[in-house]
């Protein structure tokens, strides 16, 4: 080799970069599946969500679900990728026991829209990437292996899918699971798909290749498959990456073929046994007339989109001057973010007093999030499961005006959530308004001061740390209710007078 | 001429296709299918120069019927609801199935069973 | 009184009048069924306790109603690629021997809603391929006017069941002439309306965008009252199309022979090249004397490029069915050829069904379209095509700028030997070669049977000859008009029955 060589192996793996596209698959969320009207639906008997048409039978016929159109125009809108007024159905052929017709109606040549992008931030890095296409297709059945058999349940055969296919611009595993998160998160937030990795609503193969740095040519590139949550999709990518330049620097080549990603183990390997060369003899779905959209259609899907997370993130950022780990737990769930917004709302009418929005923000990161998770078999979050937003926010103005602490404040909200009563109501039915009078206050100070003299006398010689012993004793006379500003200001008076 | 690149490289087609000849058949096939080809061939002389060119005015409805596509035609499409066809019995295709399993003693429903599927 | 040599209006003039009851013309037609079948085997299967049981129906609403619609108490056979449900659907291929429909196609629905008898389900060449009827899996249907000939095809058995009167009327499908051909060799009435005017849901499909039901009839206005029977927009078949219902049979009772004055009837040059039988050729010019003498102008068209139409039909249609059978996988439904289960892979499964399932004819056309759409040659086959359907639309839109109807041979001969042309597939595919570019171009047209020639193997026997008649899109009522004054005209049914 040549004088480089030294320099090559010192800092191998620095001189290469990672290329990586995404392909991900969103099941949508109509009522009925895509091309028959069976409904849409997970976890029932198998094969009983079947007709003839997603049973592929002889003589059946598929018809267009145009709410899986309108999901994915929305879709396509929300990523800011092109729609495409004329565009057509295709056959891919090959045969599979999950897909009954020997074939899956998706689009090819023209899909429904197509050059996109998506802007992400990872490390505070922002990129765009840029997304291929984005279309229609019908998602295949299941199978369950049994033994020496395969067990077909054609359920889920036919429900709408959209896949999204970016360009290979991504160049780290950690790019790729902002891709997918920032994508995941806009379908969520539009109600176009549940987002979910486990159950399989939202899937992703990565296509990985490397190439030494500076290089045009692209390197040969391994499909991964199988990758059920972001975790796994970030493993999974670095090992390939890794696996790709020890076999080059060793002197190998890179096969372009399908890896399974082994999450035991973490490993991605070979699909064997499936490389029969794939033919998918696509052509147009003679079935089916072309898909034609008009004008006043798209601007009515585009004016049915809400606020998407990366703007509210800006948003809150800029109008709140929240730091943006607020923002980020506050728009990581749309409910949560139309319910901090709401909240915000009710602030701003309400007569009884101004909150600060950070402190709403606190409110709802710290001890709203918190507590919904402290309860047991709470179910996912909901509006439903939320108190209501005046209620929550009296809550907030309790503590804030001190006519309960905020120790109270945490044990009413619970109380809130478990009962859906209003916060006033739990306070006077429980006895919880706080002690703040101050001759009530200064006769308890005085009795605790009379029974721990010697404290006492350590405390004004100097043993500041004993402020605090004095703070809890209060506040354990009072059970809690003792309003600890005043608690505070009493106390300090009364030390610096005995100093004195 | 360019006849030979054109013969039917029949075992790949057999597989795409999923079917098995032997190898009399195939040959027979072989030779038929290259003789029908060769008639198909005469596509190529066809001028399509002047349909590439108007291929949007030349779509479907508008050239046969005179109707141009109607942009509003996804109101033709189907409404997202739930329908069941009042003709169709899960019954008699459980029935048929040359291999079936139900899912439970008492259940209508369960699985078609296929040998498996090596991943 | 012979009840099984009637036209549907004819039996529904009795009907109506209460002369006789649907029960005493269904016994007629199951009677001679049972002494002429076996020697012309029209049908695969037949279901005489239906039969009696749908006209018994019948006879209940005609006796409570005076208004009731054509097709109550008629006895109609279906060609066996219509899904009933309940009932063996075979498509006359052994890869459905034991198939029952979970379902009613869309026609068969229509035609329950009218009452109609089904006497059974007719023989035809095996997924509707072929032109002979000799392509079935389980018998060979004969020629009533000659039994050592073929009855056209692929719905030789439903013109060969209206030939010899073992229904009133039938049911069939045409591909790329599977009515028209078999009407016109069997001496009756065939009409292939435009693409998207009858519902294909529940209809075996063979190649989806040139698949059309029609109706093989006695006579003209017969076929008018099947066709109203099954027109309409399906919202199971997203094909068809929103046009108004024609009143068929009222217009053709009101088609009048002055009407043909000043009516421009197009004569296509390459609808007379060589080929034709020099006989069928002089019967088809005393039609356009005919016509001429009724006051019509005879105009000479050129459609040039349906040269091409015979090697675009065989593209188009195999790459379509290569795809449409690929569900015939002995998964869900029909026959699993699997003697030792345990022992099979998937991949066996899937060839020893198809292998064992499917005849010659069918594997040949699956392996052609399946070539026709792989990597490396949809281009120059598929693509190619498709582009060459749109020229020979276009060369039909543009005569239909100058004439009002075109008119032609259905077949270049008459019905040919049985054996004739089965070792050559290629000299069978030109039998459709007057046929098969209505289909590329969605036409309507018509088969009307004007005369017969002299049989050259049977002394003092002859064979009928058909008349194509093809009109713009969606016009069948021009159709039908046209083809009822020339079927006053020549009085083909006063002048010509089959000899067995
Ligand atoms: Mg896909
Ligand atoms: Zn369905």
């Amino acid at each position: 080799m040549n004088n480089n060589n030294y320099n090559e192996l010192h800092d191998a793996s620095h001189s290469f970069e990672a290329v990586i596209g995404l392909e991900v698959h969103s099941q949508l969320l109509t009522k009925t599946k895509m091309f028959c009207s069976c409904q849409n639906i997970f976890g029932k008997e198998p094969n009983s969500m079947v007709c003839p048409v997603c049973l592929g039978l002889p003589g059946a016929l598929p018809v267009i679900n145009f709410e899986g159109v309108r999901l994915a125009v929305k879709a396509a809108l929300a990523l800011n990728i092109n729609i495409n007024k004329k565009s057509l159905f295709a056959r891919k052929n090959y045969f599979y026991p999950d897909l009954p017709k020997g074939y899956q109606i998706s689009q090819y040549l023209d899909p429904v829209s197509s050059n996109g992008y998506l802007n992400i931030e990872t490390d505070g890095v922002e990129k765009r990437i840029r997304i291929n296409r984005l279309h229609i297709e019908e998602d295949a059945g299941k199978l369950i292996h049994i033994g020496s058999e395969s067990y077909v349940d054609l359920n889920r055969a036919g429900t709408p899918l959209v896949e999204i296919v970016s360009e290979p611009d991504m160049s780290s595993a950690k790019e790729a699971v902002s891709y997918l998160k920032e994508l995941r998160d806009i379908l969520v937030y539009q109600g176009i798909s549940d987002g979910n990795m486990e159950e399989g609503s939202f899937r992703c193969d990565a296509n990985v290749s490397v190439r030494r740095k500076g290089d045009e040519k692209l390197g040969t590139r391994a499909e991964i498959k199988n990758v059920n949550s972001f975790k796994f999709v970030e493993k999974a990518i670095d090992y390939e990456i890794g696996r790709q330049i020890d076999l080059i620097l060793s002197g190998g080549n890179i096969i372009q073929e399908t890896r399974l990603y082994d999450s035991k183990e973490n490993v991605t390997r070979s699909m064997r046994g499936k490389e029969e060369a794939h033919d998918y003899r696509y052509f147009e779905e003679p079935d089916l007339p072309p898909l034609i959209l008009d004008e006043e259609f798209i601007e009515k899907v585009k004016n049915s989109i809400s606020e998407l997370p990366q703007s509210k993130r800006k948003r809150y950022a800029d109008e709140y001057a929240l730091t943006s780990y607020d923002c980020e737990v506050l728009t990581q769930d749309k409910n949560i973010a139309y319910y901090f917004e709401d909240l915000i709302k009710v602030n701003a009418v309400n007569n009884k007093g101004k909150v600060e929005i950070k402190k709403i923000a606190n409110w709802v990161i710290n001890d709203l999030l918190f507590a919904l998770k402290g309860i047991e078999n709470q179910p996912a979050l909901k509006k439903g499961n939320m108190p209501e937003q005046e209620d929550f926010f009296n809550l907030i103005l309790e503590v804030e005006t001190g006519n309960i602490n905020k120790n109270t404040g945490k044990i009413v909200l619970t109380e809130m959530l478990l009962t859906g009563k209003k916060p006033a109501d739990i306070i006077k039915e429980k006895n919880l308004a706080q002690v703040s009078d101050e001759k009530g206050l200064e006769g308890i100070i005085k009795q605790i001061f009379d029974e721990n003299s010697k404290e006492l006398t350590d405390l004004i010689s100097g043993k500041d740390k004993l402020f605090g012993f004095f703070v809890g004793e209060v506040m354990k006379k009072t059970k809690g209710k003792a309003n600890p500003k005043k608690v505070n200001e009493i106390l300090k008076n009364f030390i610096e007078e005995k100093k004195n | 001429m360019d006849k030979m690149e054109n013969i039917i490289d029949i075992n790949h087609v057999m597989k795409l296709a999923k079917l098995d000849l032997n190898k009399d058949d195939s040959e027979h096939f072989s030779k038929e299918l290259n003789k029908i080809l060769e008639y198909i061939n005469m596509l190529k002389e066809a001028d399509v120069s002047q349909i590439n060119s108007v291929l949007d005015e030349l779509d479907y409805d508008n050239l046969v019927s005179g109707i141009t596509l109607k942009t509003d035609f996804y109101k033709d499409c189907r409404l997202d609801e739930c329908a069941s066809d009042d003709s169709f019995s899960f019954n008699i295709v459980k029935n048929d199935a040359p291999n079936f399993e139900t899912s439970g003693e008492t259940s209508e429903y369960g699985f078609f069973v296929v040998p498996q599927v090596i991943e | 009184m012979d009840l099984s040599n009637l036209t549907i209006h004819q039996i529904n003039d009795l009907l109506k009048c209460r002369e006789v009851k649907s029960v005493d013309i269904t016994d007629s037609y199951i009677k001679r069924i049972k002494e002429i079948d076996p020697i012309i085997s029209a049908y695969l299967y037949n279901d005489f306790e239906e039969a009696l049981s749908n006209a018994e129906d019948a006879d209940k609403i005609i006796q409570k109603n005076s208004d009731f619609p054509y097709l109550t108490g008629v006895p109609l056979s279906i060609k066996d690629i219509f899904l009933i449900k309940g009932k063996r659907t075979t498509c006359a291929s052994k890869i459905l021997d034991n198939f029952i429909s979970p379902y009613d196609a869309t026609v068969i629905k229509r035609l329950k809603k009218n009452n109609y008898v089904f006497i059974g389900k007719t023989n035809m060449d095996e997924f509707a391929m072929g032109s002979s009827t000799e392509n079935s899996a389980y018998k060979i249907t004969k020629n009533p006017y000659d039994l050592n000939r073929v009855p056209g095809g692929s719905s030789g058995g439903s013109a060969a069941s209206v030939s010899a009167d073992l229904c009133a009327g039938s049911f069939g499908t045409d591909t790329g002439g599977s009515i028209r051909q078999p009407a016109s060799l069997c001496g009756v009435v065939g009409l292939k309306p435009t693409y998207g005017l009858i519902s294909r849901y529940g209809i075996i499909a063979f190649s989806s965008s040139l698949d059309q039901a029609g109706v093989i009839a006695n006579d003209v206005l017969d076929a008018a009252i099947m066709l109203k029977a099954a027109v309409g927009f399906d919202e199971k078949d997203q094909t068809t199309r929103k046009l108004e219902i024609k009143n068929y049979p009222e217009i053709v009772k009101k088609a009048d022979k002055l009407t043909m004055k000043g009516l421009k009837v197009g004569i296509p040059v390459e609808f007379f090249s060589e080929g034709l039988d020099p006989k069928i050729y002089l019967k088809i010019m005393e039609i356009k004397d005919l016509l001429k003498g009724l006051g019509a102008s005879i105009v000479d068209i050129s459609l040039p490029d349906t040269k091409y139409s015979v090697a675009a039909y065989y593209v188009i249609a195999t790459s379509e069915a290569s795809s449409n059978l690929e569900r015939y996988d002995g998964i869900r439904f029909g026959s699993r050829f699997n003697e030792d289960k345990n022992l099979q892979s998937l991949d066996e499964l899937y060839k020893k069904s198809r292998e064992l399932g499917f005849g010659k004819e069918v594997k040949r056309r699956i392996i052609l379209g399946t070539f026709a759409l792989s990597a490396g040659y949809y281009d120059a086959y598929y693509k190619k095509a498709s582009l060459v359907r749109k020229l020979i639309i276009k060369n039909y839109k543009d005569s239909f700028n100058n004439v009002d109807i075109i008119l032609g041979p259905t077949s270049p001969t008459p019905a040919f030997l049985i054996g004739e042309k089965m070792s050559d597939p290629l000299s069978m595919y030109l039998s459709d070669i007057y046929t098969i570019s209505i289909n590329l171009a969605y036409l309507p047209a018509l088969s009307l049977p004007i005369g017969a020639v002299e049989n050259p193997t049977k002394k003092g026997g002859v064979l009928p000859v058909g008349l194509q008649l093809i009109s713009p899109w969606a016009t069948e009522e021009r159709l039908l008009s046209v083809a009822k004054v020339i079927e006053d005209e020549v009085k083909f049914r006063e002048k010509y029955t089959p000899v067995m």
